[in-house]
């Protein structure tokens, strides 16, 4: 797969925990160099060699450093590319959930080989939303939870999500319930204030 | 909700929009009324104003200013350029280039005017904080996003990574030619050096030295080899010494290196550098203070480009002049032939 994932991973324990302990990872992982390139091929097992490293030197599980990690993606930030787009989404927590419908195509339509979960969502009320979500890569919902936690954050939204994990034959799926428990109106819509 | 305007209807009879759809449809619109004041503006539009608190009863072109065609400055200048594409900036935020078309309102009581971002697409939405809610639901613009901030972040990647490989490929054919232990170049570094010599388009006379260092081994046995890398480093910095910067200085293994000296027609400066590396290496390879009793024997090859021999000749006829010198009594040269 690509270097994004690995490449993630290398700015988010750089950024957290410092360029002495990302590098003890990568010397523990048997790596032959210290950086990752986005459009450079690399072997799944490399991202798992890192997370195993990277959890026994801070002594932490991999679902926790993997949520961790997807808050990291998002952080609000400027620079962060991902947290803009994602943002771009709506101007309501609500919104940008079903902007994820979307998310799949766009990606994949600006960088074709890009290795990204596909997503479905499904309204139960509109306080209630099931999040499918599929991927060839075993074992990474708990970024996106985290990533969805963060923008409910970033949103001003309060909710509560479970998750939940079934092994398919090709792919992983997991499935986020969210639940909408209190949902700020954003008072700076200028145009609902001035015209109908 | 602010209050409702009463607002004219595009269209007339069956066939009319109200403003709502209008809205839905052409989010960065706006309505102008006979005289150019806008009657209403599509949310998005509306937000691009946001300094004024109403956008409504506003001379739309003293807040828009179109930049082609040029003189685009009221309804009449405008209504010869109805259907066709139009560039406008908005007067306080002139950095970002809008694209606009224009029509007539139904029944010539006004014009309607649409907007979109061009190429500052992405300036534009950070700076008035836009998503997709902004843009009609049948606009590609996210798509658009999408392209534009991966591509940013995919090219900014590659750029480092070409600079970076560039440096790696340099750094690695600067050894692929360079012998390790003198700096000197090496055997495949003369190889290109002779082809480039022959690729002139000026024919040029040069010659070839072949140099054998006297009594080499026994410093390597006596001293070790530390001292023998000594006196090989040391013998690198006198021939370069002796040789111009056209030159090239070889080191092609164990104790023996080769010179290729560029335009040299006479003999005679030939002899004078050969005599002067000789001496210089007896007199000057010291190691720790005592004078390891190196010297050096030579053999010559002189060649011309036209002759269009390869390396490989001219270094088995200087190795001939080698073996002739160091028949000799070594510390001596001797020419080919």
């Amino acid at each position: 797969m690509l270097g994004m994932i690995n490449r993630g991973l290398q700015s988010y324990i750089c950024d957290v925990h410092g360029v002495d302990i990302w590098e003890e990872i990568c010397e523990q992982s048997k790596l032959p160099f210290y950086s990752f390139e986005y459009m450079l091929t690399y072997d799944d097992a490399t991202t798992e060699a890192l997370l195993s490293s990277f959890g026994a030197l801070t002594h932490r599980k991999r679902d926790e450093i993997l949520e961790d990690f997807g808050t990291y993606m998002v952080s609000d930030n400027s620079l962060n590319a991902m947290h803009r787009l994602l943002k771009f989404g709506g101007s309501s927590y609500v919104e940008f959930l079903h902007s994820l419908n979307f998310v799949y195509d766009r990606a994949k339509m600006a960088v074709p080989d890009l290795d990204i979960p596909t997503m479905e969502l499904v309204e139960n009320n509109p306080n209630q939303f099931i999040l499918y979500t599929r991927f060839r890569k075993r074992g990474f919902g708990p970024t996106l939870l985290g990533l969805l936690r963060a923008l409910a954050n970033d949103y001003d939204t309060l909710v509560s999500i479970t998750h939940s994990r079934r092994i398919l034959k090709h792919v992983d799926e997991d499935i986020f319930t969210i639940n909408l428990l209190r949902e700020k109106r954003h008072a700076n819509n200028i145009s609902e204030l001035v015209y109908d | 909700m602010g209050n409702i305007v009463s607002l004219p209807v595009v269209g007339h009879g069956d066939h009319a929009f109200d403003n709502t759809t209008l809205n839905l449809l052409l989010p960065m619109h706006v309505q102008l009324d006979q005289d150019g004041m806008i009657v209403h503006a599509g949310p998005t539009f509306a937000k691009l104003l946001a300094f004024e608190p109403a956008v409504v009863g506003k001379y739309m072109f003293d807040y828009i200013r179109f930049s082609y065609p040029k003189n685009i400055i009221s309804n009449q200048s405008m209504a010869t350029f109805f259907g066709m594409p139009l560039t406008a900036q908005i007067k306080a935020q002139s950095d970002f280039d809008l694209k606009a078309v224009a029509v007539a309102m139904p029944g010539n009581t006004g014009i309607l005017i649409n907007f979109a971002f061009g190429t500052s697409l992405k300036e534009a939405v950070s700076h008035w904080h836009l998503n997709s809610k902004d843009f009609s639901a049948a606009d590609p613009t996210a798509e658009m996003l999408y392209v534009i901030e991966v591509q940013s972040v995919l090219l900014e990647a590659s750029r480092n990574l070409n600079d970076r490989l560039n440096g790696q490929r340099e750094e690695a054919e600067e050894k692929a030619y360079t012998d390790p232990l003198t700096d000197l170049s090496n055997r495949r570094a003369l190889n290109r050096y002779i082809k480039r010599l022959h690729r002139r388009r000026v024919p040029t006379d040069f010659a070839v030295f072949l140099i054998d260092l006297d009594h080499f081994k026994l410093v390597n046995d006596t001293l070790g080899h530390a001292a023998g890398d000594q006196v090989l480093q040391k013998v690198a910095e006198i021939l370069l010494n002796e040789t111009r910067p056209t030159d090239i200085v070889v080191r092609t293994g164990g104790d023996e290196f080769v010179l290729v000296l560029d335009n040299t027609k006479d003999v005679s400066p030939l002899e004078a550098i050969a005599k002067r590396i000789i001496r210089k290496i007896e007199n000057y390879v010291l190691w720790e203070g005592q004078n390891c009793h190196v010297g050096a024997s030579i053999g010559i090859a002189r060649a011309h480009t036209k002759d269009n021999r390869s390396i490989d000749f001219h270094l088995q006829a200087a190795d001939e002049a080698l073996y002739n010198s160091k028949k000799n009594g070594r510390g001596t040269f001797r020419f080919v032939g």
